[in-house]
C-alpha cells in the first residue's frame, strides 16, 4: 500500500504538514491510530495502485467542500470520517 | 501499531493475507460496507431537492440521462456479479479463496449502488423519471434513455460476455468479459460519469448525490484494480507460452475497441445531444475516458496487442460516428414498451 504523501496523479494543494495534522485530529476523534487513518485515506484515493485515480473523490473537491482546501487527500479524509458514521 | 493495527500484521491460517486479492477484499470490508440508508438519513434529501427544483428542464434532463445509465448499469453489474463469482473459480486462474472473497464483496457493493440510485431518484428526481421502477429481473426493461444510447447495448453485451466466461469459457472469453466489465463499464463509462458529475456539480451542487458518488467511485476503484489483477494473471500465462492462454491480449484489445463505441455514444447522449446545459464538454469527456483507458491498458497491463495511438484514433472515429446519432425515436419506442409493461400488458 502507498503512503498518503507518496500518491501521484492529482493536484495536491495542501502541504504535508496540514495533511498530517488533519489525519491526527481525525484519528483522535475516531479512536484509531493516525497510521490506520492514513492508510484508509490513501486507499480511497488510489485503490492500491499508487496513483490518485478516484475520479469521484479526487475531482470533486473544488466545488463541493471549501473546508478541504481543494485537496483530494482532505476530501478523502472527510469522506472516511463520514464513512465511519455509516 | 496501537489500537487498530494494519491487517498485514495479523497471522492467518488458510487465507493468504499477502495476496493482493485479500488486500482488496479487506479494504472492501473496511471501506465498502457503508449503509446507503444511513447515508441518505445522515445527509438528507432536503438540500438536493431545493437545488433540483431550481434547475430548468434541460438541466434536469442532463442529470436524468446520466443517472439513468448509472442505475441501470449498477443493476446490470450487480446481476453479473454472480457470474464473476463463478468465473474466478475457473481452472484457468490460480485457484484461491481470496479471489472468491473479493468477488463476493463486489457483489454486495454493486447491489448497494443500485439501492442508492433507487433511493435518490425516488426522493429527489422522480419528476424526470416517470419510468424507472420496473425491475429487469421481473420482466421489466432498462429505462428508455438507457435503451436509446450505447450504455444500454453495452450492458446487454456485458451479460452475454459474462455468461460465456462463467459457463466453461476459455481464457480469451474470460479476458473479453473482464475487459468489458472492469475496464469498459467500471473503468471508463462509470469514471467518465464521475468526470461529468464533477462538472455538472459546479452549477448544480447536489450534495447527497455527490456523497453517494464518492462512496460508489471508491468501491468501483477496488473493483477495477481487481479486474486488472485478473487480466494480468491471464496475460502472464499467455506470455509464458501456455497454449490455452494464447489470444488473451488480442481479446482484451478487440473488446476495448468494441466498447469505446458504446461509451462514446453514451458520452454524446449525455452532453452534446442536449446542448450540454451544465457544461460537461463532450470532447473533454471523451479525452478523459481515452486517457483512463490508456492508463489501464498500456501502463498497468502493458498491452502489446494495440497501441495508445490506435486507441485514440478509434476513440476519435467513435466521436464522429456518435455525432450522427438520433435518439428521440428510440426513446419514444421504449417509452411505449415501458408503458405497456407498467400496465401489465
Amino acid at each position: 500500500m502507498t503512503e498518503l504523501t507518496d500518491i501521484e496523479g492529482a493536484d495536491f494543494t495542501a502541504d504535508d504538514e496540514k495533511i498530517q495534522t488533519a489525519v491526527e485530529e481525525a484519528a483522535d476523534d475516531l479512536g484509531m491510530t493516525p497510521e490506520k487513518v492514513e492508510e484508509e485515506v490513501a486507499y480511497i484515493l488510489d485503490s492500491g495502485t499508487g496513483r490518485a485515480n478516484n475520479e469521484g473523490v479526487a475531482g470533486a473537491a473544488a466545488a463541493d467542500n471549501e473546508d478541504t482546501d481543494n485537496d483530494p487527500r482532505l476530501e478523502a479524509l472527510e469522506m472516511f470520517k463520514l464513512r465511519q458514521e455509516l | 501499531m496501537g489500537m487498530d493495527a494494519s491487517t498485514d500484521q495479523i497471522k492467518a491460517g488458510r487465507i493468504d493475507t499477502s495476496s493482493t486479492y485479500y488486500e482488496l477484499y479487506q479494504k472492501s470490508v473496511e471501506l465498502g460496507t457503508w449503509d446507503a440508508e444511513k447515508l441518505v438519513h445522515k445527509v438528507g434529501f432536503e438540500d438536493d431537492r431545493e437545488v433540483w427544483e431550481g434547475l430548468n428542464d434541460n438541466e434536469k434532463e442532463q442529470w436524468a440521462r446520466l443517472i439513468s445509465y448509472f442505475i441501470d448499469g449498477e443493476q446490470a453489474v450487480a446481476a453479473d456479479a454472480r457470474r464473476i463469482m463463478k468465473t474466478v473459480s475457473s481452472p484457468y486462474f490460480d485457484r484461491s479463496m481470496e479471489k472468491e472473497m473479493m468477488a463476493s464483496a463486489l457483489a454486495l457493493e454493486e447491489a448497494k449502488h443500485t439501492q442508492f440510485f433507487d433511493l435518490y431518484i425516488t426522493n429527489v428526481m422522480s419528476d424526470k423519471f416517470p419510468q424507472y421502477e420496473l425491475d429487469s429481473r421481473r420482466g421489466g426493461i432498462q429505462i428508455p434513455r438507457t435503451e436509446a444510447c450505447g450504455a444500454g447495448e453495452m450492458f446487454e453485451r456485458q451479460g452475454t460476455l459474462q455468461a460465456q466466461a462463467a459457463h466453461g469459457g476459455d481464457p480469451a472469453d474470460i479476458a473479453r468479459a473482464a475487459t468489458n466489465y472492469h475496464i469498459g463499464v467500471e473503468g471508463i463509462l462509470a469514471r467518465g460519469g464521475y468526470f461529468a458529475k464533477n462538472r455538472m456539480m459546479q452549477e448544480a451542487p447536489l450534495k447527497l448525490l455527490n456523497k453517494g458518488f464518492q462512496f460508489i467511485s471508491t468501491d468501483e476503484g477496488r473493483h477495477i484494480t481487481f479486474g486488472l489483477e485478473l487480466l494480468q494473471e491471464l496475460i502472464e500465462k499467455e506470455r509464458e507460452g501456455l497454449p490455452d492462454y494464447q489470444g488473451v491480449e488480442n481479446a482484451i484489445w478487440e473488446q476495448a475497441i468494441e466498447d469505446i463505441g458504446y461509451i462514446t455514444d453514451t458520452a454524446y447522449f449525455i452532453t452534446a445531444d442536449i446542448d450540454d446545459p451544465l457544461d460537461v464538454d463532450f470532447s473533454e469527456l471523451v479525452n478523459r475516458g481515452a486517457r483512463l483507458a490508456g492508463d489501464m491498458m498500456f501502463d498497468t497491463l502493458d498491452l502489446d496487442a494495440g497501441s495508445a495511438t490506435e486507441f485514440m484514433q478509434a476513440s476519435a472515429d467513435a466521436m464522429e460516428s456518435a455525432q450522427g446519432s438520433d435518439y428521440d425515436d428510440v426513446i419514444d419506442k421504449y417509452d411505449h414498451i415501458y408503458s405497456q409493461k407498467m400496465a401489465g400488458d
